[in-house]
């Protein structure tokens, strides 16, 4: 193999692969990455046998080949060469590359490309089309939700339902339930659902940036991977087996009381509350008020021996309000859904102290997140 | 008049009886066992009050010729040996004939029985071996035996029953070991209230385990294959054993046999638990039922009349059987990831390795005896200022060994604090605390779970019911033997809800007495909840927790009574480097 390719590139492209170069790992070709020529670019493929990143590069390819090389430390060595063209070199015996660029040089040992695992491909089946930026927006708000321990590994993941021209993500960790409705591009004929490691997915947000390019993803036929195609970077995900909860039955179909409120002020009061929760066990009390001076909600938390806060914002009240019209909730579960929401204005419902509550933001109307209440002494 | 005298008959023989006969399970266990040795393959057995106001036992078996109904009940009689060569190869479950004799000794007895080949049964009544009445009846093949008004001309020993619900657990457990070890026998044992426990007799240990453990745990176990050469005289192990992540924190599911006798032997329990060595670190038990088949003449079961005790010719050859055939199971078959889980700890290393001439002192416990019955209740109902709390002085915490213990400077040299226990004893104080105002913190699921317990958790939840309720988590029934959680306690929200719940039954069924019911409950939930040995801890968290346990009541021990802290005072460090 000889090619050359800018700096700049490789160093980029490198980051993008490390991410899915296993740090510690009892094999080591997994700590490498894999470099080799296609078509007149420069492919890297770095996995760790959960999800596997794949991006191309322009280079001028001389002659064609492959060869592994630890990741960490060509990505060093790269990152401190000055911007310019980097001559990369295969050497058969000892099985290396040499890196020339200016007038630094390296060589670095590889492994033979053969003992890197191979990387799932898709080549047939339908291919779903998304606008990046929606499915970035869907990630942030649906994969926080996702479990983090392993107690029950399917809730790790993320269910993804695919119906003609709709898309359904959900994530769910047995205390709250995060749902985003949206649109594909372009419809598809036949249904597709799956549950894909909310690590993964997260992976997928981070690369799309601030690209625009349609991101396509499709699942292999066995339903054992699924493949995210993001411009130059390819994204290979293994899937998860199991049965995700019917999630649509565990969202309130009513509300007793909504309230609708600017996510500044309800963030910030949430905050304030969380700082006497922490030392408590982390409860908020939520109470709806509607009196002559309109509709407001009051926030309070107290940590025994602490002290405690109250916080009012106003917000516009619907339904029967009454001393029931009150809730109580983990102040993590709340402050992390109203930090993905960003400004604007959103929506609280409840219907009593002991059934779920609902947030949701008014611009985005396919978003929906359940959050289960604690029972406390009011 | 002399001071020694020889005891009546009389006496005699109701000493001898109390030696046999204790308790209402002692009563079941010596007629389920003349049933079997009847060869019955259905036995039917219903109490009421526990067993104190009555037992049936009723059987399909050879029953009893009429002639010899009365001879039956005489002291040593019995049909099970003849000679005395017999004693060296027992293979019946009775032998002495003690048994009907002792019963009839103590209690009311009707028998009615009819043996195979006769036209008609035999219905005989003794009060306290008085014969009282005796007819001819009408009945199926077999033998049934109703006891009742046990040891009610001694009120002394029925001063020793407990509750009918504890003497109806005993009887519970004894019908499941021997359903256990008769899998080919049909067992029904109904006490009235709770659910009858029901074996179908298929023969199949795993349909045993079924009936008692729930279908969950049973279809993980593991059957023990050892392949024994044709040759092999010595002992033959069979059985099911849990897989190493099974384990419970007691021994109350480990099932021993020796030749088809529920035993107690120190020598298969520690095989058993060797065996398992290596594949899971922690200080919890197998679980399992194991069958030792011994050559007669290797065994002696004659040791004590209720022959729970076994001796063994060869020890350790039967050590070796045991724990060989296991241990090989287990490899040959055990899910690969408990193995990974390799971190034991060799005990033998860290006794020895103690420096003798190092002595920490433990903190004065006041009274508080190590093992003993934690008890804050009393410090809290008393509203009292625990005399401890200036014993504990100010401590700097310094850093942290082998991620278990925090290195703290007082003002009398070196403590050192057991962080799991510290903060054991910290959450047990909270959950009494809160307990007692009734604020414990629930959160509701997302969605229910599904349980499935047994019948000994099911009667451990019906007990333990405040407890449950208080923590929101009560069970509510779905089905048989299935039931729904909707909530955890906020302090176990971050664990698996279903594995919570089962070390809390697990705390809750060890057999410590409790002032009240929030001591229990925080008892059983404190162990759970804290942080681990072998966790890493900031300073500002080290910080906290020692801030934490100063404001303890009762800070110098656990919950179960181990100490929080050590001391190394200056005295100490300035003897061993010479300086005095």
């Amino acid at each position: 193999m000889h090619v050359s390719c800018l700096q700049q590139n490789l160093s980029r492209a490198l980051a993008i692969v490390g991410r899915a170069v296993a740090t510690r790992s009892n094999l080591p070709v997994l700590q490498n990455v894999k470099i080799s020529t296609e078509d007149g670019m420069l492919v890297l493929t770095g996995t760790n046998l959960d999800i596997a990143i794949t991006t191309r590069i322009g280079a001028q390819v001389e002659t064609e080949g492959e060869i592994t090389i630890p990741a960490r430390l060509l990505s060093d060595f790269v990152n401190s060469l000055p911007d310019d063209r980097i001559e990369i070199k295969s050497v058969v015996e000892p099985l290396s590359v040499s890196l020339d660029c200016q007038r630094f040089s390296a060589n670095i040992n590889g492994t033979d490309p053969e003992e890197f695992p191979p990387i799932p491909t898709v080549d047939e089946g339908a291919t779903i089309k998304v606008d990046p930026q929606l499915l970035k927006d869907t990630v942030t708000h649906v994969a926080f939700a996702a479990a983090t321990e392993d107690s029950r590994p399917v809730l790790t993941g993320i269910k993804v339902e695919v119906n003609q021209s709709d898309f359904t993500f959900a994530a769910a960790d047995g205390f709250r339930l995060a749902v985003y409705e949206g649109k594909l591009l372009e419809p598809i004929s036949e249904a597709m659902e799956f549950i894909i490691p909310a690590k993964a997915l997260q992976e997928v947000g981070r690369l799309i940036g601030t690209g625009d390019t349609a991101v396509e993803f499709t699942v292999t036929p066995a339903g054992t991977h699924a493949l995210f195609n993001i411009g130059n970077v390819e994204i290979v995900s293994q899937l998860m087996p199991g049965s995700f909860p019917n999630f649509r039955s565990l969202i309130p179909a009513e509300y007793k009381n909504r309230v609708i409120v600017q996510n500044s002020d309800f963030s910030r009061a949430v905050k304030t509350s969380s700082i006497f929760a922490r030392d408590g066990s982390g409860i908020l009390r939520i109470q709806i008020v509607n009196d002559e001076d309109g509709g407001k909600l009051s926030i309070s938390s107290r940590a025994e021996e602490v002290g405690d806060n109250q916080g009012e914002i106003d917000g516009v009240v619907e339904g029967d309000v009454d001393e029931e019209s009150r809730i109580a909730f983990n102040n993590k579960y709340l402050a992390e859904v109203l930090d993905v929401l960003g400004e604007g204005e959103v929506s609280f419902e409840i219907t009593s102290a002991s059934s779920p509550g609902v947030v949701r933001a008014t611009g985005k109307e396919g978003y929906t997140h359940v959050v289960m209440p604690m029972f406390v002494q009011w | 008049m002399p001071v020694i005298r020889k005891l009546t008959s009389e006496i005699s023989a109701l000493i001898a009886a109390g030696e046999v006969i204790e308790r209402p399970a002692s009563v079941v266990k010596e007629l389920v066992e003349n049933s079997l040795d009847a060869g019955a393959d259905r036995i039917y057995i219903s109490t009421s009050g526990g067993g104190i106001d009555s037992i049936v036992v009723s059987d399909n078996g050879t029953g009893i010729n009429p002639e010899e109904v009365e001879v039956a009940f005489e002291r040593h009689s019995t049909s099970k040996i003849y000679t005395q060569s017999d004693l060296d190869s027992i293979s019946t479950l009775g032998f002495r004939g003690e048994a009907l004799y002792s019963i009839s000794s103590v209690s009311e007895v009707e028998l009615a029985t009819r043996a195979r080949g006769e036209v008609k049964g035999v219905r005989i009544g003794l009060n306290n071996r008085v014969l009282i009445s005796k007819s001819f009846a009408g009945i199926d093949y077999g033998t049934t035996i109703s006891v009742s008004e046990l040891f009610s001309q001694f009120p002394a020993r029925r001063k020793f029953f407990k509750s009918e619900s504890a003497e109806g657990n005993r009887i519970h457990s004894l019908i499941q070991k021997f359903a256990i070890c008769n899998p080919r026998v049909a067992f029904e044992l109904n006490q009235g209230s709770s659910r009858p426990f029901r074996t179908s007799g298929s023969g199949v240990l795993r349909d045993v385990m079924v009936a008692i453990l729930g279908i969950s745990e049973a279809s993980k176990m593991i059957e023990i294959s050892e392949d024994y050469d044709q040759a092999w005289q010595g002992p033959v192990i069979t059985g099911i054993i849990g897989t190493p992540d099974q384990k419970r924190s007691n021994r109350s599911r480990v099932f021993l046999f020796v030749n088809g006798r529920l035993v107690q032997s120190r020598t298969l329990s520690f095989a058993f638990e060797q065996a398992y060595k290596g594949f899971s670190s922690d200080n919890k038990f197998p679980i399992g039922a194991i069958k030792l088949q011994v050559p007669l003449d290797e065994v002696d079961v004659n040791v004590h009349p209720a022959k729970t005790e076994v001796r063994f010719k060869n020890e350790s050859q039967v050590f070796s059987v045991v724990q060989g055939g296991i241990r090989s199971t287990l490899l040959k078959q055990s899910p690969v990831q408990s193995i990974v889980n390799y971190t034991q700890k060799d005990p033998t290393f860290t006794e020895g390795s103690e420096p003798s001439a190092f002595w920490p002192t433990i903190l004065s416990t006041g009274g508080f005896e190590a093992g003993g019955t934690p008890d804050l209740g009393a410090f809290v109902e008393q509203g009292a200022v625990s005399p401890y709390q200036e014993v504990l002085p100010l401590l700097r915490v310094l850093g942290q060994v082998s991620d278990t213990y925090i290195v703290c400077e007082g003002p009398d040299g070196i403590y050192l604090i057991d962080q799991h226990a510290a903060h054991e004893r910290v959450i047990f104080e909270k959950i009494v605390a809160d307990a007692k105002r009734r604020t414990i913190e629930t959160q509701m699921l997302l969605e229910p779970i599904n349980l499935e317990l047994d019948s000994d958790q099911e009667i451990l939840v019906e007990e333990n019911k405040d407890i449950f309720n208080a923590f929101g988590m009560t069970p509510e029934p779905f089905g048989p033997n299935s039931y729904l959680i909707r909530n955890v306690p906020k302090m176990l929200a971050e664990a698996d809800p279903r594995d919570s719940f089962h070390k809390m039954l697990s705390a809750l069924s060890e057999q410590v007495e409790f002032k009240s019911w929030e001591d229990r409950a925080a008892y059983s939930l404190a162990c759970h909840a804290a942080i681990r040995a072998g966790k890493k801890m900031s300073y500002r968290e080290m910080s906290l927790l020692v801030k934490q346990l100063e404001s303890c009541l009762q800070p110098n021990n656990c919950p179960h009574g181990r100490p929080t802290m050590i001391n190394m005072n200056k005295n100490h460090l300035e003897r061993e480097f010479s300086r005095i």
